[in-house]
């Protein structure tokens, strides 16, 4: 049997569930790895060893008097650093947030405790959720469990390294550009960004509330689908939640894909990729075909356009929600932050009302001209190999960013649910990871394809190096 | 539009200081997007369209209503 930490979310629960392991002895092995492997990473915010291994007695507990455990119960997770727990310090990843103590709790947050889960802390992201590096002026960079000369990627890039070190099976996230998406692809994991709307916002500091959205990080679609079916559906103190189906996403996981048509925009998405990320793209078509899919090649419109709506939504809805901060405040913002927010401060009005009033129109012509009549979208996460940190970080960083989000950013503005997948890994050792974008609401096509796909191959449950045992 | 009056706009809409650099990057990304999307709302925004809302984006996905069972 593999080591605890490789167990990943289901088959934690599984163990707990019958017996096989108590919740308490699995929450200690993520604590003692979180805590003498996270710092490596620069993956923690916080550790509650206390209320965590409080929580795992209560589960193991339950479990003792025969009562029926929550689909999570005992499984140890993390999240990102800016989900509210009342009476809990979450900084955003910033300065101007060092000290604030919120006095509710997350949605997403409830309903995983509802469910069972142990939350062990919370993990680095980039400063005010804005960076899809890790790159963070205030708190250090997130750093990547694969190399550590390279970024975890970004937002959630504490999210990325901790699950894909094996700290913990799963961790939350969120994704306003490809914030899920760049940790999950760059450090070798999966994860989900839902349609906008699924998972509810409350609690949860925002960044641009029309984009932002909620989702987990794992290593496999089948745990991914686990911690979406828990956090997804309706919620009366988030207006912008949709009354979406609350699926088993689980049970959609066949593990074929007969039947099933994959879309594979060549332009825009296909040529700015490089020769290797291309060649591994589509060999992970092979497979997929092996498993049952047919695959065509469609078209994108005008992506030029998309990219400068969800920038400027992102940039005006960003610098609204932080313009006190950068008046009174903009030393402790990092430059970097601030130049992508102060754009947003000068737009017209009419400009912003324009793009939210095209969304759907948008939104059709891509489905219409991506995906036509298949089923799904198949495009890299990422077109080029990760960067080194220095790379992210130099004069020239905007072009570098815009390379890295050349894939994601658009499917933001859009509201597509999109899973990034891992398919191999470049010359520099780091991983490559392509996206599948669905209709809305279509999570559990996107999980059904990524497991097949996983079933086929390996390339999630690889271990980057010296992330076994202590 | 020059940096000088880039700079005074934001001063006076918004209370932020830049400095030269600042201003010129922010105005330079901010014109290049504004043009874009004025020339994209120019061919598909009429006057019979809907003001934008969350309802509105949420019709347009035309979700289906129904729970419980994800659909393979």
């Amino acid at each position: 049997m593999s080591a605890m930490h490789e167990w990943g979310v289901v088959a934690t629960a599984d163990a707990i569930a019958k017996g096989e392991v108590s919740a308490e002895q699995v929450a200690t092995h993520a604590l003692d790895r979180l805590e003498r492997m996270g710092p490596r990473f620069n993956a923690i915010m916080l550790i509650t060893r206390d209320s965590a291994l409080e929580a795992a007695r209560a589960v193991d507990q339950a479990r003792a008097r025969g009562e029926t455990l929550g689909p999570l119960a005992g499984v140890p997770l993390a999240h990102k650093d800016l989900y509210y727990r009342a009476g809990r310090v979450c900084t955003g990843g910033s300065l101007i947030r060092k000290d604030f103590v919120p006095d509710v709790t997350s949605t997403a947050l409830e309903r995983l405790d509802a469910a069972g889960a142990l939350d062990l802390g919370t993990l680095h992201l980039a400063e005010l959720a804005l960076s899809p590096t890790g790159f963070n002026a205030q708190y250090g960079h997130g750093l990547n469990p694969w190399n550590t000369a390279y970024g975890a990627g970004g937002s959630s890039s504490g999210s990325g390294a901790a699950v894909a070190a094996r700290l913990v099976p799963a961790a939350l996230g969120s994704d306003t550009a490809g914030s899920i998406r760049h940790p999950a692809g760059m450090c070798g994991i999966t994860g989900i960004k839902p349609t906008h709307g699924l998972v509810p916002l409350f609690g949860a500091m925002p960044l641009a509330p029309s984009l932002d959205t909620l989702g987990p990080l794992a290593t496999s679609a089948r745990d991914a689908a686990r911690l979406l079916s828990v956090i997804g559906g309706p919620d009366a103190r988030d207006a912008s939640s949709v009354n979406a189906p609350v699926c088993d996403y689980e049970a959609a996981l066949t593990g074929d894909l007969a039947g099933r048509t994959i879309a594979v925009p060549k332009a825009y998405y296909r040529e700015a990729a490089t020769p290797e990320i291309n060649a591994l793209l589509d060999e992970s078509l092979r497979v997929m075909q092996a498993a049952g899919a047919r695959v065509i090649e469609t078209a994108v419109p005008d992506m030029a356009l998309v990219n400068a709506l969800i920038m400027l939504v992102m940039a005006v809805e960003g610098a609204t929600l932080h313009r006190k901060a950068l008046v009174e405040r903009p030393q402790d913002i990092g430059a970097q932050v601030r130049a992508r927010l102060m754009p947003g401060l000068s737009y017209p009005a009419t400009r912003y009302a324009e793009a939210l009033m095209m969304r759907a129109t948008i939104a059709r012509e891509w489905l219409a001209a991506a995906m036509g009549e298949a089923d799904m979208v198949h495009i890299p996460t990422f077109a080029i190999p990760v960067p080194t940190i220095t790379e992210t970080t130099q004069a020239d960083f905007a072009t570098v960013l815009g390379k890295l989000t050349h894939c994601t950013r658009g499917i933001n503005y859009l509201g597509l649910p999109a899973v990034a997948v891992p398919c191999g890994f470049t010359e520099n050792g780091l991983p490559a990871s392509f996206q599948l974008v669905g209709r809305p609401y279509a999570e559990g096509m996107l999980l059904r394809a990524a497991d097949a796909y996983q079933r086929l191959t390996d390339f999630h449950k690889r271990l980057p190096p010296d992330c076994g045992a202590l | 539009m020059t940096e000088d009056d880039w700079t005074s706009r934001m001063r006076a809409l918004n209370g932020v200081t830049l400095d030269a650099a600042q201003a010129a990057a922010a105005r330079d990304v901010a014109l290049g997007i504004n043009a874009t999307i004025e020339a994209g709302a120019r061919e598909r925004i009429t006057l019979a369209d809907a003001p934008w809302s969350f309802a509105t984006l949420c019709a347009s996905f035309t979700a289906p209503a129904t729970k419980t069972k994800a659909k393979p």
